[in-house]
């Protein structure tokens, strides 16, 4: 289990709270996104997208492919990785194996954290609830999972 | 395809092979085989100057052959920035890395004219 460091979750719980975005369910990260220019492309499968930072502009790519609650995840996985100031200007991510890498990992857990609600899972997890949450707040169930274990962890519930 | 793609636009235009040959600077032996398919990735030097002769940006010639994928890759004065992005790229199908070049292409270019004008 990968955690993030105190300072981004404080970045994090300010760009919830200043966007409203946990007021809604499921989550439109829409206010947080106004900066990105966000496309969709003709990925293969292999591929869930890709961020590109320019000194003026952010630009973020997802596969037109994936389902619509993984288009959601890919859209803030690939913010996540410039609201994480990761070193780098190209952020390409592969639909299966971001848990081997430390940035793909934080990512994940950042658009868990966008896009999941703490007080959903403190409320309504239970072990199986996962793909009934999953469809309600639009994520995949493997979101909710990370979401619930990244809170345990970290001692929130 | 690229040969209907040209043909097409060839024809909206009024232009026979011939003067588009002409204009494109291409022999009408070859711009009869690409559009009857028998070329079917170009270079982009060859279709640039199509593109330019067309009256459209090469950019949107390759789109609209469905072709958008090799643009950046073929594009010469692209290839050192290609080049410095290949680390993070090479391991991805042909068809994504094209498009995620692609992309940064337009990006580049769009940067470019907005700060030129």
């Amino acid at each position: 289990m990968s955690t993030i460091n105190d300072d981004l979750l404080d970045t994090i719980e300010f760009l919830v709270n200043r966007h409203r975005l946990h007021t809604r369910l499921p989550v439109e990260l829409g206010p947080l996104l106004d900066r990105f220019e966000i496309r969709k492309h003709n990925f293969t499968p292999m591929t869930m997208g890709f961020a590109f930072v320019r000194p003026k502009s952010m630009h973020i790519g997802i596969n037109k492919n994936l389902k619509i609650d993984e288009q959601r995840m890919a859209i803030a996985h690939e913010a996540a990785h410039i609201i994480a100031n990761q070193a780098g200007q190209l952020f390409v991510c592969r639909t299966s194996d971001w848990s081997r890498d430390r940035d793909e990992r934080e990512a994940q857990l950042i658009a868990a954290c966008l896009l999941i609600p703490l007080r959903v899972v403190a409320e309504n997890y239970y072990p199986g609830a996962a793909p009934q949450l999953a469809r309600a707040l639009k994520v995949p169930a493997d979101l909710i999972e990370l979401r619930w274990s990244f809170a345990r962890v970290h001692g929130d519930i | 395809m690229i040969g209907p793609v040209v043909k097409n636009l060839r024809l909206e235009r009024g232009l026979s092979q011939e003067a588009l040959a002409n204009l494109a600077h291409v022999s009408s032996g070859y711009l009869s085989k690409l559009e009857r398919g028998l070329y079917k990735e170009p270079s982009y030097e060859v279709l640039s100057r199509i593109a330019n002769a067309l009256e459209i940006p090469t950019a949107k010639l390759y789109k609209a052959a469905n072709m958008e994928h090799l643009l950046a890759e073929a594009d010469p004065n692209f290839e050192p920035v290609a080049h410095d992005f290949a680390p993070k790229l090479n391991d991805l199908p042909k068809r994504d890395r094209g498009l995620i070049l692609t992309e940064i292409r337009r990006i580049m270019l769009e940067e470019s004219e907005g700060g030129a004008s």
